[in-house]
Protein backbone atom coordinates (compact mmCIF):
# COMPACT_ATOMS: atom_id res chain seq x y z
CA UNK A 1 0.00 0.00 0.00
CA UNK A 2 2.79 2.41 1.02
CA UNK A 3 4.73 1.68 -2.17
CA UNK A 4 1.68 2.28 -4.36
CA UNK A 5 1.18 5.66 -2.67
CA UNK A 6 4.82 6.65 -3.32
CA UNK A 7 4.51 5.66 -7.00
CA UNK A 8 1.27 7.65 -7.40
CA UNK A 9 2.67 10.77 -5.71
CA UNK A 10 5.89 10.68 -7.75
CA UNK A 11 4.01 10.01 -10.99
CA UNK A 12 1.71 12.99 -10.29
CA UNK A 13 4.64 15.24 -9.42
CA UNK A 14 6.59 14.24 -12.53
CA UNK A 15 3.54 14.86 -14.72
CA UNK A 16 3.11 18.32 -13.16
CA UNK A 17 6.80 19.08 -13.77
CA UNK A 18 6.42 17.99 -17.38
CA UNK A 19 3.32 20.15 -17.92
CA UNK A 20 4.90 23.22 -16.31
CA UNK A 21 8.02 22.79 -18.45
CA UNK A 22 5.98 22.32 -21.62
CA UNK A 23 4.02 25.50 -20.83
CA UNK A 24 7.24 27.43 -20.25
CA UNK A 25 6.51 28.08 -16.58
CA UNK A 26 9.60 26.18 -15.44
CA UNK A 27 13.01 26.30 -17.12
CA UNK A 28 14.41 22.99 -18.43
CA UNK A 29 17.30 23.11 -15.91
CA UNK A 30 14.89 23.46 -12.98
CA UNK A 31 12.68 20.75 -14.48
CA UNK A 32 15.60 18.32 -14.64
CA UNK A 33 16.48 19.08 -11.00
CA UNK A 34 12.88 18.50 -9.95
CA UNK A 35 12.72 15.28 -11.96
CA UNK A 36 15.92 14.03 -10.28
CA UNK A 37 14.50 14.93 -6.89
CA UNK A 38 11.25 13.03 -7.50
CA UNK A 39 13.07 10.05 -8.99
CA UNK A 40 15.22 9.94 -5.84
CA UNK A 41 12.04 9.99 -3.76
CA UNK A 42 10.73 7.09 -5.87
CA UNK A 43 13.91 5.03 -5.53
CA UNK A 44 14.30 5.61 -1.79
CA UNK A 45 10.56 5.10 -1.27
CA UNK A 46 10.57 1.73 -3.03
CA UNK A 47 13.98 0.57 -1.75
CA UNK A 48 14.40 2.20 1.70
CA UNK A 49 17.39 0.02 2.58
CA UNK A 50 19.30 1.59 -0.34
CA UNK A 51 19.52 4.85 1.56
CA UNK A 52 21.19 3.08 4.50
CA UNK A 53 23.83 1.68 2.14
CA UNK A 54 24.52 5.16 0.71
CA UNK A 55 24.80 6.65 4.21
CA UNK A 56 27.64 4.26 4.93
CA UNK A 57 29.50 5.65 1.89
CA UNK A 58 28.69 9.36 2.53
CA UNK A 59 29.10 9.15 6.30
CA UNK A 60 25.70 10.47 7.34
CA UNK A 61 24.11 8.53 10.24
CA UNK A 62 20.75 7.30 8.92
CA UNK A 63 19.06 7.00 5.54
CA UNK A 64 16.33 9.41 6.57
CA UNK A 65 18.96 12.02 7.54
CA UNK A 66 20.53 11.70 4.09
CA UNK A 67 17.14 12.34 2.50
CA UNK A 68 16.57 15.45 4.62
CA UNK A 69 20.10 16.66 4.00
CA UNK A 70 19.69 16.60 0.22
CA UNK A 71 16.14 17.95 0.46
CA UNK A 72 17.36 21.01 2.34
CA UNK A 73 20.18 21.52 -0.19
CA UNK A 74 17.64 21.27 -3.02
CA UNK A 75 15.24 23.70 -1.34
CA UNK A 76 18.04 26.22 -0.73
CA UNK A 77 19.03 26.02 -4.38
CA UNK A 78 15.42 26.44 -5.50
CA UNK A 79 15.08 29.43 -3.17
CA UNK A 80 18.18 30.96 -4.70
CA UNK A 81 16.79 30.51 -8.22
CA UNK A 82 13.44 31.98 -7.19
CA UNK A 83 15.08 35.05 -5.62
CA UNK A 84 16.97 35.67 -8.84
CA UNK A 85 13.82 35.32 -10.91
CA UNK A 86 11.88 37.58 -8.54
CA UNK A 87 14.58 40.23 -8.85
CA UNK A 88 14.36 40.03 -12.64
CA UNK A 89 10.57 40.37 -12.58
CA UNK A 90 10.83 43.41 -10.28
CA UNK A 91 13.38 44.97 -12.59
CA UNK A 92 11.13 44.39 -15.63
CA UNK A 93 8.20 45.88 -13.74
CA UNK A 94 10.22 49.01 -12.98
CA UNK A 95 11.35 49.33 -16.62
CA UNK A 96 7.75 49.01 -17.75
CA UNK A 97 6.50 51.55 -15.20
CA UNK A 98 9.24 53.96 -16.28
CA UNK A 99 8.49 53.56 -19.96
CA UNK A 100 4.77 54.22 -19.39
CA UNK A 101 5.58 57.27 -17.24
CA UNK A 102 7.94 58.74 -19.83
CA UNK A 103 5.54 58.10 -22.70
CA UNK A 104 2.66 59.68 -20.79
CA UNK A 105 4.88 62.73 -20.28
CA UNK A 106 5.65 62.88 -24.01
CA UNK A 107 9.24 61.81 -23.41
CA UNK A 108 9.07 58.24 -24.66
CA UNK A 109 11.34 56.96 -27.37
CA UNK A 110 10.00 55.91 -30.76
CA UNK A 111 8.76 52.27 -30.69
CA UNK A 112 11.76 50.88 -32.56
CA UNK A 113 14.15 52.37 -29.98
CA UNK A 114 12.06 51.66 -26.94
CA UNK A 115 14.07 48.68 -25.69
CA UNK A 116 17.19 50.14 -24.21
CA UNK A 117 19.93 47.46 -24.27
CA UNK A 118 21.58 49.23 -21.34
CA UNK A 119 18.56 48.30 -19.23
CA UNK A 120 18.95 44.62 -19.86
CA UNK B 1 33.83 65.36 -19.89
CA UNK B 2 33.82 69.03 -20.55
CA UNK B 3 32.06 72.05 -19.22
CA UNK B 4 31.50 75.53 -20.54
CA UNK B 5 31.88 78.87 -18.86
CA UNK B 6 28.12 79.34 -18.46
CA UNK B 7 27.62 79.12 -14.70
CA UNK B 8 23.97 80.19 -14.71
CA UNK B 9 21.31 77.71 -13.62
CA UNK B 10 19.46 77.98 -16.95
CA UNK B 11 20.30 74.44 -18.03
CA UNK B 12 19.87 72.89 -14.60
CA UNK B 13 17.00 70.46 -13.98
CA UNK B 14 15.98 69.38 -10.48
CA UNK B 15 14.55 65.88 -10.04
CA UNK B 16 12.36 65.20 -7.00
CA UNK B 17 11.09 61.69 -6.27
CA UNK B 18 7.87 62.01 -4.28
CA UNK B 19 5.62 59.47 -2.64
CA UNK B 20 2.63 60.57 -0.54
CA UNK B 21 4.08 64.09 -0.12
CA UNK B 22 1.02 66.20 -0.87
CA UNK B 23 1.53 68.14 2.37
CA UNK B 24 5.07 69.24 1.54
CA UNK B 25 5.65 68.99 -2.23
CA UNK B 26 4.05 72.37 -3.02
CA UNK B 27 6.40 74.32 -0.76
CA UNK B 28 9.40 72.29 -1.99
CA UNK B 29 8.57 73.10 -5.64
CA UNK B 30 8.07 76.77 -4.70
CA UNK B 31 11.43 76.85 -2.91
CA UNK B 32 13.30 75.33 -5.86
CA UNK B 33 11.28 77.51 -8.24
CA UNK B 34 12.91 80.59 -6.73
CA UNK B 35 16.19 79.48 -8.31
CA UNK B 36 15.15 77.79 -11.56
CA UNK B 37 12.10 77.87 -13.80
CA UNK B 38 9.51 75.51 -12.18
CA UNK B 39 9.13 73.87 -15.61
CA UNK B 40 12.61 72.48 -15.02
CA UNK B 41 11.57 70.99 -11.69
CA UNK B 42 10.70 67.37 -12.47
CA UNK B 43 8.56 65.74 -9.81
CA UNK B 44 8.28 61.99 -10.22
CA UNK B 45 5.08 61.02 -8.44
CA UNK B 46 5.89 57.45 -7.45
CA UNK B 47 2.36 56.06 -7.43
CA UNK B 48 0.97 58.31 -4.69
CA UNK B 49 -2.76 58.31 -4.03
CA UNK B 50 -2.88 61.49 -1.94
CA UNK B 51 -2.73 64.03 -4.79
CA UNK B 52 1.05 64.57 -4.66
CA UNK B 53 1.31 64.83 -8.46
CA UNK B 54 -1.65 67.18 -8.78
CA UNK B 55 -0.25 69.48 -6.06
CA UNK B 56 3.16 69.59 -7.75
CA UNK B 57 1.48 70.38 -11.07
CA UNK B 58 -0.52 73.24 -9.52
CA UNK B 59 2.76 74.70 -8.24
CA UNK B 60 4.18 74.66 -11.77
CA UNK B 61 6.40 71.56 -11.72
CA UNK B 62 6.67 69.12 -14.60
CA UNK B 63 5.10 65.94 -13.25
CA UNK B 64 5.91 62.42 -14.38
CA UNK B 65 3.79 59.72 -12.84
CA UNK B 66 4.62 56.12 -12.01
CA UNK B 67 1.36 54.19 -12.16
CA UNK B 68 2.54 52.01 -9.27
CA UNK B 69 5.02 52.65 -6.47
CA UNK B 70 8.52 51.45 -7.42
CA UNK B 71 10.70 53.13 -4.79
CA UNK B 72 12.89 56.20 -4.56
CA UNK B 73 15.76 54.79 -6.63
CA UNK B 74 13.42 53.86 -9.48
CA UNK B 75 11.67 57.25 -9.36
CA UNK B 76 14.97 59.14 -9.42
CA UNK B 77 16.16 57.07 -12.38
CA UNK B 78 12.96 57.96 -14.25
CA UNK B 79 13.38 61.66 -13.44
CA UNK B 80 17.04 61.67 -14.41
CA UNK B 81 16.25 60.02 -17.74
CA UNK B 82 13.50 62.57 -18.37
CA UNK B 83 15.85 65.46 -17.57
CA UNK B 84 18.47 64.02 -19.89
CA UNK B 85 15.93 63.72 -22.73
CA UNK B 86 14.83 67.31 -22.08
CA UNK B 87 18.40 68.48 -22.68
CA UNK B 88 19.58 69.19 -19.14
CA UNK B 89 23.23 70.10 -18.76
CA UNK B 90 23.21 69.53 -15.03
CA UNK B 91 20.76 67.31 -13.14
CA UNK B 92 20.17 67.77 -9.42
CA UNK B 93 18.45 65.23 -7.17
CA UNK B 94 16.50 66.79 -4.33
CA UNK B 95 14.38 65.32 -1.50
CA UNK B 96 10.62 65.85 -1.41
CA UNK B 97 10.22 66.04 2.35
CA UNK B 98 11.59 69.56 2.83
CA UNK B 99 14.94 68.45 4.31
CA UNK B 100 17.03 70.15 1.63
CA UNK B 101 17.59 73.86 1.27
CA UNK B 102 17.11 75.21 -2.27
CA UNK B 103 19.51 78.04 -1.36
CA UNK B 104 22.34 75.48 -1.70
CA UNK B 105 21.48 74.92 -5.39
CA UNK B 106 23.91 77.44 -6.94
CA UNK B 107 26.77 76.17 -4.75
CA UNK B 108 26.16 72.46 -5.46
CA UNK B 109 25.81 73.05 -9.22
CA UNK B 110 28.78 75.35 -9.69
CA UNK B 111 31.58 72.72 -9.74
CA UNK B 112 29.68 70.73 -12.41
CA UNK B 113 28.73 73.79 -14.45
CA UNK B 114 32.35 74.91 -14.49
CA UNK B 115 33.42 71.44 -15.67
CA UNK B 116 35.67 70.90 -12.66
CA UNK B 117 33.93 67.67 -11.65
CA UNK B 118 31.28 65.30 -13.06
CA UNK B 119 29.26 64.96 -9.89
CA UNK B 120 28.87 66.83 -6.60
CA UNK B 121 27.62 64.96 -3.55
CA UNK B 122 25.93 66.87 -0.78
CA UNK B 123 27.21 66.24 2.72
CA UNK B 124 25.48 67.21 5.93
CA UNK B 125 28.78 67.07 7.78
CA UNK B 126 30.69 70.29 7.33
CA UNK B 127 27.68 72.57 7.24
CA UNK B 128 25.92 74.00 10.27
CA UNK B 129 23.72 71.00 10.95
CA UNK B 130 23.75 70.83 14.72
CA UNK B 131 20.18 69.56 14.68
CA UNK B 132 21.18 66.07 13.45
CA UNK B 133 19.79 63.73 16.12
CA UNK B 134 22.57 61.88 17.94
CA UNK B 135 21.40 58.37 16.98
CA UNK B 136 20.97 59.44 13.34
CA UNK B 137 24.49 60.93 13.38
CA UNK B 138 25.88 57.66 14.74
CA UNK B 139 24.11 55.55 12.10
CA UNK B 140 25.25 57.87 9.29
CA UNK B 141 28.85 57.76 10.49
CA UNK B 142 28.69 53.95 10.65
CA UNK B 143 27.35 53.93 7.08
CA UNK B 144 30.37 56.02 6.01
CA UNK B 145 32.78 53.48 7.54
CA UNK B 146 30.84 50.63 5.88
CA UNK B 147 30.86 52.34 2.47
CA UNK B 148 34.56 53.14 2.67
CA UNK B 149 35.21 49.50 3.46
CA UNK B 150 33.08 47.87 0.76
CA UNK B 151 33.00 50.53 -1.98
CA UNK B 152 36.45 52.05 -1.55
CA UNK B 153 35.16 55.55 -2.07
CA UNK B 154 36.03 58.38 0.27
CA UNK B 155 32.92 60.34 1.21
CA UNK B 156 31.70 61.80 4.49
CA UNK B 157 27.97 61.27 3.94
CA UNK B 158 26.80 58.20 2.05
CA UNK B 159 23.03 58.66 2.07
CA UNK B 160 22.51 62.29 1.21
CA UNK B 161 20.03 62.69 -1.63
CA UNK B 162 21.27 66.15 -2.62
CA UNK B 163 23.51 65.66 -5.68
CA UNK B 164 24.35 67.49 -8.87
CA UNK B 165 25.65 65.64 -11.92
CA UNK B 166 26.49 66.45 -15.49
CA UNK B 167 24.29 64.90 -18.15
CA UNK B 168 27.22 62.79 -19.35
CA UNK B 169 27.65 61.41 -15.84
CA UNK B 170 23.89 60.87 -15.48
CA UNK B 171 23.85 58.90 -18.74
CA UNK B 172 26.66 56.68 -17.45
CA UNK B 173 25.13 56.03 -14.04
CA UNK B 174 22.51 53.30 -14.26
CA UNK B 175 20.38 53.05 -11.13
CA UNK B 176 19.13 49.46 -10.99
CA UNK B 177 18.23 49.24 -7.31
CA UNK B 178 14.71 50.49 -6.88
CA UNK B 179 14.80 51.46 -3.24
CA UNK B 180 17.21 53.18 -0.88
CA UNK B 181 20.22 51.07 -1.95
CA UNK B 182 20.50 53.34 -4.99
CA UNK B 183 22.62 55.75 -2.90
CA UNK B 184 25.33 53.10 -2.48
CA UNK B 185 24.92 52.05 -6.10
CA UNK B 186 25.59 55.61 -7.30
CA UNK B 187 28.80 55.71 -5.24
CA UNK B 188 29.89 52.38 -6.74
CA UNK B 189 29.29 53.67 -10.24
CA UNK B 190 31.20 56.87 -9.57
CA UNK B 191 34.12 54.64 -8.68
CA UNK B 192 33.53 52.24 -11.57
CA UNK B 193 33.28 54.95 -14.26
CA UNK B 194 36.08 56.94 -12.62
CA UNK B 195 33.91 60.04 -12.45
CA UNK B 196 35.41 63.15 -10.93
CA UNK B 197 33.53 64.01 -7.79
CA UNK B 198 33.64 66.28 -4.79
CA UNK B 199 31.49 66.90 -1.77
CA UNK B 200 29.66 70.08 -0.95
CA UNK B 201 28.34 70.91 2.54
CA UNK B 202 24.57 71.34 2.44
CA UNK B 203 22.02 72.22 5.08
CA UNK B 204 19.65 69.52 6.23
CA UNK B 205 16.54 70.53 8.14
CA UNK B 206 15.34 67.82 10.50
CA UNK B 207 11.75 68.76 11.09
CA UNK B 208 9.18 66.60 12.84
CA UNK B 209 7.66 66.01 9.38
CA UNK B 210 10.92 64.92 7.70
CA UNK B 211 11.81 62.58 10.56
CA UNK B 212 8.34 61.05 10.36
CA UNK B 213 8.34 60.77 6.55
CA UNK B 214 12.00 59.97 5.90
CA UNK B 215 14.17 57.01 6.72
CA UNK B 216 13.64 55.57 10.17
CA UNK B 217 16.71 54.71 12.20
CA UNK B 218 15.57 51.09 12.25
CA UNK B 219 15.53 51.10 8.42
CA UNK B 220 19.33 51.23 8.55
CA UNK B 221 19.51 47.53 9.39
CA UNK B 222 17.19 46.54 6.54
CA UNK B 223 19.13 48.82 4.19
CA UNK B 224 22.41 47.22 5.26
CA UNK B 225 21.01 43.77 4.44
CA UNK B 226 19.81 44.97 1.02
CA UNK B 227 23.19 46.54 0.24
CA UNK B 228 24.98 43.33 1.24
CA UNK B 229 22.62 41.35 -1.00
CA UNK B 230 23.21 43.76 -3.87
CA UNK B 231 26.99 43.61 -3.31
CA UNK B 232 26.79 39.83 -3.42
CA UNK B 233 25.34 40.14 -6.91
CA UNK B 234 21.74 39.44 -5.96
Amino acid sequence: MYRILVVLIVAGALYQTYRRTRDGRVSPVVAVLWALFWLAVLVFGLVPELSNKITLVVGIGRGADLFFFFSILMLLYMNFLLLGRLDRVKSDLTDLTREIALRDAGLGKPPEDSIDPEDK
Amino acid sequence: MSGTNDLSLESVYVVIAAYQESGMIGSVVDAVGRYIDPDRVIVVDDGSDDGTGRTALVHGARVIRHVINRGQGAALATGIRAASRLGARVIVTFDADGQHDAADLPRICQPVLSGRVDIVLGTRFGAENSSIPTLRRLILKSAVVFTRTVSWIKVTDTHNGYRAMSRDAADLIRIRRDRMEHASEILDQIKHHRLRYEECPVSIRYSEYSLRKGQKNMDAWRLLMRILFYKAGG
